[in-house]
């Protein structure tokens, strides 16, 4: 049974308040072109989970996203997420501080279906220090209240391999999860090449999953090489094609970071007039995702198509000068 | 402070490739051992035997008891086991293992399936234990049948096995309610069996993974037995592939039909009549003996083994694409 369908189609069963993971990391494989939607259909109070760049900065910019529980707020080599910076500078933003390993941990309990699991990644940091805990302020806000845990941790003796004090990691609950991978079946199979970051977690616990994929191929072509899928259909909900659909990232063999577009990017938003104009081109000026690629330019995309074996964009490469 | 969570660094310039044996000298008496996938699935069954052949005393087994461990129980090598499923599917319950636990010569402490996964899942992540509600309500929770101490006194390195089989504490975090905290389950020894690896010990999976991406991960050995061993830069050139990196593995053998009888994906199906035969033979502690001289001590190689079955009822094994077994309609 085909689960696809438009961008527009499955941005609208994002809803106001959700709690919200975005797949891929820092600049490699987000779902740009989805966030892009979700900030033309103006949705509000969305809680971002995990990390905060490209795909997540574009939602805060956009005023979508009223908390952030999360550990990476950069852009990569491109600074760090300037308009959560700036949200995060002026109050004007929740956010609630996890560690690193905290995501890691809290997605596999996700996937797992377990409510906590222990481990000693935050012991004697900040994360731990209750003046900078807002999970309740993250609660407040959120739609569906028992997509967030009670508490941020809980700290007692482990009591089976005198590891002393662990912490105790909630499971991270998330009402939607929406991922950008290369190639994704009709039904919803899906196969990424290259670092799966977190997508198969959120996939596995997600009540709700949107893929954008470069290309949706035939269930029968993607399930002739099963070890090279790493989401089952079951996990998925909806499937939309959405060439480019990670532009100005890089997708793993099909196209390389656009950097000037990411440092327009980084160098517009350090005021929320300058997003708003850059919105203006990029979201608002834009019908949809096609219009955002004929803006572009055929021409400008074509240089940042990845070459084998590589995968991304070489500096030196055999063919045309 | 427990280190046992810390991982040991591993190199990966030199060639890992040693010989079957040289990789089970590794093994010590009263290790703690996973022995890869599942049941009748890719197990590694040539170095089951050759566990059995070198002797090796008091091992605790992890996770399930089914066809190479029930081998190693039968043998004498294993003194105690924390898992579940003590069967060989359609063959029936482990014969050996049965017997033995009815005799008060192996010692089961049974947990769930799900603590499994978890369990190992925990150990693969540093984490000393997992919150579930998997096996609430059941006997895995009945002091009588709590064996947690025995496994510790019989484990050689104590830090194996947890001061306790489980705590029981309400969820702070999600309402669940009453929750059981399930201590990680490491490993001193992780045996895989795969279709391919490198020589540094990048490894290949074909068909279900079972626990082994989790298993490679828990157990501070890893022994790779591998169809055939392939150049590095072969299988890098798809590394969404390959499911064991060469970080996580210290020895790599060439075992061509290392599974056997077990079936391996893509490579060759399950020695039906072989299994059964083992079955019926592992019922007694004769017809295991019989057994055991005819198939593993009687046997000084793996060539006499291959010859032993011979190449036509091993060409009657080989898998045909795209199924990746022996179809019926292949014959």
């Amino acid at each position: 049974m085909s689960k696809v369908v438009s961008l527009q189609e499955a941005i609208q069963e994002v809803k106001d308040g959700d709690t919200l993971l975005f797949g891929g990391i820092v600049e490699d494989r987000r779902p740009v072109a989805a966030a892009i939607e979700i900030v033309r259909q103006r949705k509000k109070n969305l809680v971002l989970l995990g990390t905060c760049s490209q795909s997540g900065d574009i939602l805060v910019g956009g005023g979508c996203v009223a908390a952030y529980r999360g550990c990476y707020t950069s852009n990569g080599a491109f600074g760090i997420s300037p308009n959560i910076k700036r949200r995060a500078e002026s109050g004007t933003i929740i956010i609630d501080d996890i560690g690193h390993l905290d995501v890691s941990i809290g997605l596999l309990a996700l996937q797992a279906g377990v409510p906590f699991i222990a481990s000693k990644t935050c012991i004697g940091t900040d994360i731990l220090n209750p003046a900078y805990d807002n999970l309740s302020k993250v609660a407040e806000v959120a739609g569906n209240k028992e997509m967030l845990p009670n508490k941020k941790y809980v700290l007692m003796e482990d009591p089976f391999f005198d590891m002393g004090t662990v912490q105790l990691i909630p499971a991270i609950k998330l009402d939607v999860c929406i991922c950008h991978v290369q190639m994704a079946g009709e039904e919803g199979t899906v196969r990424i090449d290259g670092s799966l970051a977190f997508d198969h977690y959120g996939a596995l616990g997600a009540n709700k999953v949107i893929v954008t994929a470069e290309r949706i191929v035939p269930e029968s072509y993607i399930r002739q090489e099963p070890n090279r899928n790493c989401i089952p259909c079951t996990s998925v909900d909806m499937v939309v094609e959405v060439p480019w659909g990670a532009h100005p990232g890089q997708v793993y063999n099909y196209y390389d970071m656009d950097i000037p577009f990411l440092q327009e990017y980084a160098n517009s938003c350090s005021s929320q007039e300058g997003f708003d104009k850059w919105a203006d081109t990029w979201i608002f000026g834009c019908k949809g995702h096609e219009d955002y690629l004929d803006k572009l330019g055929a021409s400008r995309l074509e240089k940042l198509r990845a070459l084998p074996p590589y995968g991304y964009v070489p500096r030196r490469k055999g063919g045309v000068k | 402070m427990n280190d046992l969570f810390n991982q040991k660094t591993r190199q990966i310039r030199d060639s890992k490739i040693v010989s079957l044996s040289e990789a089970i000298g590794e093994i010590r008496d009263g290790d703690v051992i996973m022995l890869g996938a599942f049941i009748d699935t890719r197990r590694p069954m040539a170095a089951a035997y050759e566990i059995v052949r070198q002797q090796k005393r008091g091992l605790i087994l992890l996770a399930q008891c089914s066809l190479a461990e029930d081998i190693l129980v039968g043998a004498g090598c294993a003194a105690a086991w924390r898992g579940c499923y003590t069967g060989i599917a359609t063959f029936g319950l482990s014969p050996a293992t049965l017997r033995k636990i009815e005799a008060g010569q192996f010692f089961p402490d049974e947990i769930g399936h799900l603590d499994i996964i978890y369990g190992a899942m925990a150990a693969m992540a540093g984490c000393p234990f997992v919150a579930t509600r998997a096996t609430l309500g059941s006997d895995v929770l009945n002091d009588q049948m709590d064996r947690n101490q025995v496994l510790f006194e019989m484990a050689g390195n104590k830090g194996m096995i947890p001061r306790k089989k489980f705590e029981l504490m309400e969820d702070p975090f999600y309402n669940q309610g009453m929750v059981k905290l399930l201590p990680a389950m490491p490993a001193d020894v992780a045996i895989i069996h795969t279709s391919m690896a490198g020589e540094l010990g990048t490894a290949r999976i074909s068909g279900s993974l079972a626990f082994d991406h989790y298993f490679i991960h828990a157990a501070r050995t890893v022994i790779i037995t591998t169809e055939q061993i392939v150049p590095e830069e072969y299988l890098r050139r798809d590394p969404n592939r390959n499911q064991i990196p060469c970080t996580a593995v210290d020895m790599v053998v060439e075992v061509p039909w290392g599974g056997h009888p077990s079936q391996v994906h893509g490579c060759y199906d399950t020695d039906i009549a072989f299994i059964r035969d083992y079955v019926a033979a592992a019922r007694s502690n004769e017809g295991y003996d019989e057994w055991m001289e005819e198939w593993i001590l009687g046997i000084t190689s793996r060539d006499q083994y291959l010859n032993k079955l011979g190449a036509s009822r091993l060409e009657n094994l080989r898998a045909t694409s795209p199924w990746g077994y022996r179809s019926r309609s292949s014959k």
